[in-house]
């Protein structure tokens, strides 16, 4: 990757860290919300390959080229592509953000698809509501732990 | 590999680490030595103002506004200006930060501002080495007493969570490499390099792991300088 690449990375990450940051009081206060409630939930699917790419788009090619890739269906994210390095490439969505984030449930804005590559010692996280992460074993949908453990 | 060597190529870091790692051992086999002892003590160190400005410039002025400042004295690293939010600031000398031709480079000056948890754990290790240096030992009986002590837990593993910052815009590198781009530094008690995804083809992350100090260095490089203008 260029330098310049590089730094463009750093600046896109941290103007969006910022402006989640500084969007937080005045959310607080506002009373108007572009997206109060959920769109429809078509509005929040990609289509499958796009996602891929994108998610893969998170990092280095030397590293999410052996990555999982999870993909976002109507029922959760989906193990779409199993790697072999251990790392998960996947794109956000907007409820990633802080609960009171303005565009919380936005569902159009590039910004709030966030591809991201998530090294191996993540096991678990509250991000991945319907999946868990088992070193060494795919993705498990939450019907998969009810199976395994009974009705959770 | 050791300390230095991992010093030498983060200092050059940046710049392609396969390259730097191929090219250690004709460094190794240079047969001169410009700083092949020890300079006089004086030469190593600074006004004492100028030395605290200079750590202080590690890191932006929210954190080093108020962070301890330690400057070197003649047996060690004293504190000189006592912080409050955790963080220590420090100039660090060749012998913990150069590569090993340039060990004993008396223009070395190193500024990093170490967060708590690497204030706790990777300093001690680094004020050490300089109390053995200013001691009289020699750099092989540095790094024994260094390792030596680590193994007997007389020094800390890395508490989760270290890092430093290294913004500054000032200091000396070595003399081939007289500066660094600005980046932060991670800390851990030797990880798999993998799980960061290090030194692979366009990853912005380097590392190098110190197998007999048990320590795993990532290097990140940043955008800005300290001062807020951006690195070009």
């Amino acid at each position: 990757m260029k330098r310049k690449q590089t730094h463009k990375m750093f600046l896109v990450a941290f103007t969006f860290a910022a402006a989640l940051i500084a969007a937080r009081p005045a959310t607080a206060q506002d009373a108007k919300q572009p997206y109060p409630t959920m769109a429809p939930v078509e509005q929040y699917l990609m289509d499958r390959d796009a996602e891929i790419a994108l998610a893969r788009s998170a990092a280095p090619d030397a590293i999410s080229r052996d990555a999982s890739v999870i993909v976002l269906t109507r029922h959760g994210y989906e193990t779409a592509v199993p790697g072999t390095n251990g790392w998960v490439c996947w794109v956000g969505r907007g409820w990633m953000a802080m609960f009171d984030h303005p565009e919380f449930l936005e569902p159009k804005s590039s910004r709030c698809r966030l591809p991201q590559s998530t090294g191996r010692p993540l096991r678990s996280s509250v991000r991945l509501q319907t999946h868990r992460i088992n070193p060494g074993r795919p993705f498990q949908t939450r019907s998969d732990r009810c199976n395994e453990s009974g009705n959770r | 590999m050791t300390r230095n060597q991992i010093h030498a190529i983060l200092l050059s870091a940046f710049a392609p680490v396969a390259a730097l790692i191929a090219s250690r051992p004709a460094a190794a086999q240079v047969a001169k030595q410009p700083y092949a002892t020890m300079a006089p003590l004086d030469q190593y160190l600074m006004d004492r103002n100028a030395e605290i400005a200079l750590a202080r410039s590690a890191a932006p002025d929210s954190i080093s506004s108020d962070a301890d400042v330690l400057v070197l004295g003649r047996h060690g690293f004293e504190t000189t200006v006592k912080g409050k939010n955790g963080f220590v600031c420090i100039v660090e000398r060749s012998w913990t930060s150069a590569a090993d031709t340039d060990f004993w480079n008396p223009k070395i000056r190193t500024p990093i501002c170490y967060n708590p948890a690497a204030a706790h754990s990777l300093l001690p290790r680094n004020i050490k080495r300089t109390d053995l240096i200013l001691a009289g030992r020699t750099k092989t009986q540095t790094d024994e007493a260094v390792v030596a002590a680590v193994d007997k837990k007389e020094l800390p593993a890395m508490e989760p969570g270290a890092m430093c910052y290294m913004m500054s815009k000032q200091g000396y590198g070595r003399d081939s490499v007289e500066h660094w781009p600005p980046h932060l530094m991670f800390y851990f008690s030797q990880i798999d390099l993998a799980t960061w995804g290090a030194n692979l083809p366009g990853s912005p992350v380097l590392a190098v792991s110190d197998d007999q100090e048990h320590l795993t260095m990532f290097a990140v490089g940043v955008q800005r300088w300290s001062d807020g203008t951006e690195n070009r």
